[in-house]
């Protein structure tokens, strides 16, 4: 029994290795498999490789640098930038930003600017034809404190306002364009108050004379305030941020503009 | 008879028995190292797969993508030249079954630049080629015809996909595949060497340079009727041919179709008497040499200069006395000659042969013309080239000579192929770094406020020098064929590249308001393509920077009530 038993025992071990033998060998068909596929795949390269050379030089033929030019000549017509194209830097990109200018940066001279803008402002509200039809009599006119303030008038109409001073008259029921604009020189007295408020009471030479080194410096404080609030609300308003991001992502997007 | 016979049994029995044992241990220790022996097999098998099989499968794989010849690449990757497999068109006449006449007139039809007699000339004798080359489409019209008298052999064909681009420094192939001409044949052995054909061989040309330098320069030789034009653009620091044309041109992919004349590579291949364009070369040897210490010294230019029978004259004569800037700004041949007269022969000689005007262009092309070195040296000798007279030498001599004149006053060989990541060839010195830096301000004097004002690219700070040489015929120099050269590098500052435009016997006429000199002929195409090339070459243009010209500008003679 033992004896049959250690008999039986070699055979086993030579049927346990043929088993894993033959267990192995599915592996070596496998590999076999795979390498010839392989292969396939290395050829399907090779072939594609060869097609894309091939694409290559004939993309490279039409879009030679002799028929990109007989294209540019015959239709593009680019021509190289010159030099004042090309930036240096930020500071050089920021002097061409080509923004509207804010009203109050308009190059008319300062003072004149000044002392025709109250003035005119207090003109229109005060010479329509409701305010100074019925309030002659009373020999004030008191501009609504929410009329619009107009910073800068057209030039011509600042000019025209100081030689028609004389012709300034508090009672003027029929008024006329040019009656409106003598009304101009009254007014320099109220921005001394701080107020769009004008006074009629007194003849206008008067007035005008009045108008201080004071009254200047304290207009120039209040100029540049303004000035500065409009750079932050034009150049920073929530609209030309948008505006911005807008763009660069229309840019990032397709390079196009919208 | 009674035997008695002795039974040793047990004792046998007992040696058998020891020697079974051995034989079983024996077989068994067989078998063990059988099993041993398989299982070693079967993981060195397992790992011979894991380790080896991916490496084998790549070197297959790289293996077939060696083409034939290898490529030939600008600095830039675009490829100038390659192989492919094209398609041919053979003819085998025996074979043909229809009718002959009616086969040459449909392939006339698909190749309209071959006649039909031509076709029917090919398809009556000995089998032979249609096309060499034909596109896709016209092999499959022609397959189309279905007769079976064409074959359709695949074979590799040298291609050039950018055409006439860069056709004299890439040359062409023969038929066999070997370089004939240009870099293919420079480098014919590293183009079908085995080992380094996969590897695409790097030119220092930039395509697109290229392209603009062959475009203006070909549009002034067209506008000129010139009979021909010859440009190179140069690094300065490393002796690299970012651009070489040279005109008439002619198609490598159709190499037949060209006259020899148009082959010639003129930058390389061509001797000129290249005129004023050496009277910068002269002054640096001159103020090296120390014989010019003030660029406020005036020189003599009233009458012209006689010597040894000779009469030298200025083309525009000012009558009056000339220091150096000016002498360089309206290209005075008196006060160059005077100048050259002092220096003396050895010193100018020296500085000539330092920059190699007495070889042929250092560079690896094969097109390479010996120069035409004054056989007698004498005074003459002396005073006529140095203003480039009497000595003639290739455009590239001149070019690399004014690389050397402004980058600091070291000579480098030109090259053809890139130099990356290498160190730039040591050079040499010929010029004083002192002298480099003087004349970079007179170049870009001349350009700033002389005769090459034309040249001048608003914020590229070109500086260079005018040269209207009169052609040598019959003994003597016609008046009327000039060879108009404008050799100039930029940006001054910093000159990082030469570039060199020269065009061979221009016309004057409408184009150039009647002039033939080169400030209105050549001067005009450098302007053109450093405004093109400059920003690809990493030149961007600065209006707000320029070199210094400050001691030098109020040497300048100003007539009464002049700015």
């Amino acid at each position: 029994m033992l004896m049959a038993a250690r008999r039986l025992r070699g055979i086993a071990l030579t049927l346990l290795v043929l088993g894993i033998v033959m267990l192995l060998y599915p592996l070596s068909l496998k590999v076999a498999a795979k390498r010839s596929e392989l292969m396939r795949t290395e050829r399907s390269i090779v072939r594609a490789q060869d097609r894309i050379r091939y694409l290559q030089s004939e993309i490279a033929v039409r879009a030679s640098m002799r028929q990109l030019e007989v294209w540019n000549a015959e239709t593009f017509g680019y021509s190289a930038p010159t030099a004042p194209q090309y930036l240096d830097g930020e500071r050089q990109l920021a002097s061409l930003d080509r923004l509207p200018r804010p009203a109050g940066l308009q190059p008319v001279a300062p003072v004149l600017v000044a002392m025709a803008s109250d003035a005119s402002a207090n003109t229109l509200s005060a010479s329509g034809p409701s305010a100074s039809a019925p309030k002659p009599a009373a020999g004030q006119a008191l501009a609504p404190a929410a009329a619009p303030r107009t910073v800068v008038t057209p030039v011509g109409m600042v000019r025209a306002a100081p030689p028609a001073k004389p012709a300034a008259k508090p009672a003027a029921p029929a008024d006329t364009v040019p009656v409106r604009l003598a009304r101009a020189p009254i007014a320099p007295p109220s921005p001394r108050a701080g107020e769009a408020r004008a006074t009629v009471t007194k003849p206008a030479q008067d007035r005008a004379t009045a108008t201080t080194g004071a009254t200047e410096r304290a207009r120039e404080t209040r100029r540049r305030a303004e000035r500065l609030a409009m750079i932050e609300s034009q150049l920073l308003s929530p609209e030309t941020l948008k505006a911005l991001q807008d763009g660069t992502a229309a840019e990032a997007r397709g390079g196009q503009r919208p | 008879m009674t035997t008695l016979v002795a039974r040793p049994e047990r004792v046998r029995r007992a040696a058998q028995n020891q020697q079974f044992l051995t034989l079983t241990h024996r077989r068994l220790m067989m078998l063990l190292l059988a099993f041993l022996l398989i299982v070693a097999v079967i993981v060195g098998r397992i790992l011979a797969f894991a380790a080896f099989d991916e490496g084998a499968g790549k070197a297959r794989v790289a293996q077939a993508f060696v083409p034939p010849r290898g490529d030939i690449v600008d600095r830039n990757g675009v490829p100038l030249a390659r192989t492919m497999e094209a398609y041919a068109i053979r003819v085998v006449p025996e074979r043909l079954i229809n009718d002959k006449v009616e086969l040459a007139r449909e392939l006339s039809r698909i190749f309209p630049d071959t006649t039909t007699d031509q076709f029917l000339a090919r398809m009556s004798g000995k089998p032979t080629y249609i096309r060499r080359r034909a596109l896709p489409e016209q092999v499959a019209a022609v397959n189309a015809l279905g007769e079976i008298g064409f074959e359709y052999p695949r074979e590799q064909e040298r291609l050039y996909p950018q055409l006439s681009l860069g056709a004299h420094v890439l040359g062409f192939t023969d038929a066999e595949g070997h370089g004939v001409t240009g870099v293919e044949r420079a480098f014919d052995a590293r183009l079908r060497d085995q080992a380094r054909r996969a590897a695409p061989l790097a030119l220092s040309i930039d395509a697109r340079v290229q392209a603009i330098l062959e475009s203006e320069l070909g549009a002034a030789v067209t506008n000129l009727e010139a009979i021909g034009g010859a440009g190179v653009l140069l690094d300065t620091n490393t002796g690299e041919v970012v651009a070489m044309a040279s005109l008439p041109t002619f198609n490598p992919n159709r190499v037949g179709a060209s006259s020899l004349a148009a082959r010639r590579n003129a930058v390389t291949h061509n001797v000129y008497e290249l005129g004023s364009t050496f009277k910068p070369l002269t002054v640096a040897a001159a103020i090296d040499a120390g014989t010019v210490t003030s660029m406020a010294r005036r020189y003599d230019a009233m009458q012209p200069v006689q010597v040894a029978g000779f009469r030298i004259r200025d083309l525009h004569p000012l009558g009056r006395w000339l220091n150096v800037p000016e002498m360089l700004m309206h290209s005075s041949n008196i006060v160059t000659a005077r100048v050259a007269d002092e220096l003396g022969r050895a010193p100018l000689e020296a500085m000539f042969r330092a920059l190699e005007f007495d070889k042929r262009p250092a560079i690896e092309l094969p097109e390479r013309s010996g120069t035409l070195w004054p056989r007698s040296w004498g005074r003459v000798t002396t005073m006529t080239t140095a203003f480039g007279h009497g000595i003639a030498v290739t455009p590239l001599h001149l070019a690399s000579g004014y690389a050397a004149l402004v980058n600091g006053g070291i000579y480098r060989p030109a090259t053809i192929l890139k130099v990356d990541g290498r160190t730039p060839p040591q050079g040499k010195r010929v010029f004083k770094p002192a002298t480099s830096a003087r004349m970079r301000q007179l170049l870009r004097l001349i350009v700033a406020e002389g005769t090459g004002r034309k040249a001048d690219a608003p914020g590229y700070r070109i500086g260079g020098k005018t040269g209207s040489a009169e052609k040598p015929s019959g003994g003597g120099y016609a008046r009327h064929s000039v060879v108009a050269t404008f050799s100039a590098a930029f940006p001054m500052d910093n000159p990082r590249y030469v570039l060199l435009v020269m065009i061979d016997e221009p016309k004057g006429n409408a184009y150039s308001s009647g002039q033939r000199t080169a400030a209105w002929t050549a001067a005009p195409v450098v302007k053109a393509v450093v405004t093109r090339a400059g920003p690809m070459l990493g030149i961007i243009p600065d209006e707000r920077r320029d070199v210094d010209l400050t001691d030098l500008v109020p040497l300048l003679w100003k007539a009464k009530g002049d700015q």
